[in-house]
């Protein structure tokens, strides 16, 4: 299976204090990929340097063969990036912000009507979307995000916390989505969360971060089995309780 | 009970807001240093402006346009200002003011006016070589000094054989029709009253607008972005960090077009209010401009907004905030403004000093209103220089801001100077 994203001892800190010390991990295609650690872990951080929008101090990374922070243009079509906490622009309605987003990814009209037909799909949001953003609830707004982040088809799709503020339902619904969207398109999805339930039905493995390392990673299972723990939030505290704990 | 919760409430308020630091600056330390680098600057515009007036008055020469030799009265009239008296057969107007900085012009009629007790009428020529707020009270003055030279000359001796002389004449013996002297150029003060407003109080303003709606909108295009959690979202969009500040800059520098053109529009209005509430008339014309000087402001006001915009984007990178910018970039252009309030407080630009004219140079907001200056007072090395400075800037201002949005700096910018000036206040070295 070819590698999506190579990520080799990357180290990154904020003024002088580490964030990151050493993180390493692949991301294969058609994968699904959890970066599973507590609040301050570095999870951000990697997605950041991911796609682009940070740089590290050292390591090397490789986001479908390129170094993201100086790639050019192209690559930037081929990814797409959910941040943890998204905004949306007030003043513009739903179908404004899908058509803006369209417009800048897609090549043709055709192409452009499909992923705002994608994207109205699958955020559920109906006549809503012609009202302004600013009249959404938190989690109309996520599914909107959502939506657009993977209506632009991106060979690797960077979600940070992709289901927070949803209620049970829509959660279910775009668990579904993202993995409808890995098994029909073959592109990789990395994800943070704090919900081990979504890890574990959506992630074909895991990373848990843990003091700006990498503590342990594999398939849901294998962490199970690794850490004798009936589920993945037992293998998660502890793996990660020493490490909160020093 | 209700006033436990009420005094509890109160309490709160006053801890959250008095440790917000935005809020302390914005309401206690701000004002406070503001008048005092206002009061700063205009004590030294006001005290250059009259020392540059009294060096302007005592310089004066009589010259008689008459027949003969000077009557008697022009005579003691010289004498009581301490002025010598030439005449068309020793001198011309054009030669004396190479000499002196005012020329008054007398005749046989002012010598019979005078002795009549009557209003005397001069023709008064002041040679300067800036123009300033402080020139537009020039009549008054030398009415007043003329006055007391005529009043002490005749007066006195003659006053009852005075057949002319009324209560208005004896409380204004003199009316002088003053002509500036620029640079060669004669111009009646009158005339120059309605451009002498707009150039100093005017253009300045101009400025201030275009400064302040340049760099607030600026910033805000940022930080809005940032408060509203789109930034990070945006510029891993598929498009160029070139494309991503042409196309802000495009939509700041329409918007703070609007904004100055509104300005502008609610300036002249105001100018035309005081014109009509004055009842000046025709002896106050409004702000007139050549082609060449307003060729030359528009290309000042745009440099000026375009530092501006730079100065906003730096402003926007560094906070986190609509409010934190808001404050910031207010105080930002306060700061690199106040050299403007030399001018507008009536400085002569052209007799400043090295180190003011500098200053006025090299700030980015007063330069253009230097280089106005300087270009109507003819110094043109001055006023190319005011403009390649301004550009100069723009070019610095593009480079920082191209810097700014292309690294990471946009992401990381607040929370780096957050935690700067937290180490700073703590007295920390790293």
């Amino acid at each position: 299976m070819a590698e999506t994203v190579i990520v080799e001892d990357l180290y990154r800190g904020y003024s002088g204090k580490p964030v990151l010390q050493g993180v390493s991990f692949t991301v294969g295609e058609s994968e699904i990929f959890g970066l599973i650690g507590p609040n301050g872990a570095g999870k951000t951080t990697t997605l950041r340097i991911l796609v682009g929008l940070l740089r590290p101090e050292s390591g090397r990374v490789s986001v479908l063969g390129y170094e993201p922070w100086s790639a050019p243009e192209d690559f930037k079509r081929m990814i797409s990036y959910l941040p943890e906490e998204a905004g949306v622009y007030k003043h513009l309605t739903g179908r404004d912000y899908l058509r803006l987003l369209a417009g800048l990814y897609s090549s043709s009209p055709m192409e452009m009507r499909e992923m705002i037909e994608y994207a109205e799909t699958l955020s559920g949001l109906g006549r809503s979307l012609d009202a302004k953003m600013s009249t959404y609830s938190k989690g109309m707004k996520r599914r909107l995000l959502l939506a657009a982040t993977l209506m632009t088809r991106p060979r690797l799709a960077v979600l940070d916390e992709p289901t927070s503020g949803l209620d049970v339902y829509y959660s279910v619904a775009m668990r579904k989505a993202i993995k409808e969207y890995v098994e029909n398109t073959g592109a990789s999805v990395i994800l943070s969360s704090h919900n081990m339930l979504e890890v574990e039905y959506l992630c074909d493995r895991v990373a848990f971060l843990g003091g700006g390392r990498i503590v342990a990673a594999g398939t849901p299972r294998e962490l199970r089995e690794k850490y004798d723990a009936g589920n993945l939030e037992e293998a998660y505290i502890r793996a990660v309780g020493g490490i909160i704990g020093e | 009970m209700a006033s436990s919760r009420f005094r509890l409430l109160l309490w709160k308020e006053l801890r959250e807001l008095s440790r917000e630091r935005i809020v302390l600056m914005g309401l206690l330390v701000g004002p406070l240093i503001m008048f005092i680098l206002i009061g700063g600057f205009a004590g030294v515009a006001i005290g250059k402006a009259v020392q540059s007036q009294n060096k302007t008055l005592s310089n004066i020469a009589i010259y008689y346009d008459g027949t003969g030799s000077p009557p008697r009265e022009l005579v003691l009239l010289a004498r009581n200002l301490s002025a010598p008296i030439y005449s068309a057969s020793n001198a011309s107007i054009d030669r004396l003011l190479e000499e002196y900085r005012v020329v008054v012009v007398t005749d046989n009629g002012t010598a019979t006016n005078m002795s009549m007790g009557r209003t005397v009428s001069l023709r008064v020529y002041l040679n300067t070589g800036s123009v300033g707020v402080m020139l537009l009270n020039s009549k008054s003055l030398i009415d007043t000094i003329l006055g007391r030279a005529v009043l002490k000359a005749e007066l006195g001796r003659l006053k009852p054989c005075m057949p002319g002389a009324t209560p208005e004449s004896l409380q204004h013996p003199v009316n002088s029709t003053v002509i500036v002297v620029l640079h060669g150029r004669r111009v009646p003060l009158e005339k120059l009253a309605g451009t002498i407003m707009g150039l100093t109080i005017g253009v300045p303003l101009a400025v201030l607008a275009a400064a302040v709606a340049a760099t607030q909108v600026s910033a805000l295009s940022l930080v809005v972005e940032k408060e509203n959690k789109t930034l990070e979202k945006l510029l891993t969009l598929p498009i160029s960090r070139a494309t991503l500040i042409s196309s802000k800059l495009a939509a700041v520098t329409l918007l703070s077009l609007g904004g100055v053109a509104s300005y502008m529009a609610g300036l002249l209005i105001y100018f035309k209010i005081i014109e009509t509430a004055s009842h000046a008339g025709p002896g106050f014309p409004g702000f007139t401009m050549s082609p060449g000087l307003l060729a030359y402001t528009s290309a000042g006001l745009i440099l000026t907004l375009y530092v501006g915009i730079g100065v906003g984007f730096l402003v926007g990178t560094l906070a986190d905030s609509v409010r934190g910018a808001q404050i910031a970039s207010s105080y930002t252009t306060f700061i690199l403004a106040l050299p403007l309030f030399l001018v507008m407080m009536g400085a002569p630009v052209g007799s400043l000093g090295r180190a003011f004219n500098a200053l006025l140079l090299l700030d980015p907001y007063s330069s253009v209103v230097a280089g106005l200056l300087a270009y109507i007072a003819g110094n043109k090395i001055m006023a190319g220089a005011s403009l390649g400075v301004l550009a100069l800037y723009g070019v610095i201002v593009t480079i920082v801001s191209s810097m700014l949005i292309r690294g990471e700096l946009i992401i990381t910018g607040s929370e780096r100077f957050k935690r700067l000036v937290h180490r700073k206040s703590l007295g920390v070295n790293r």
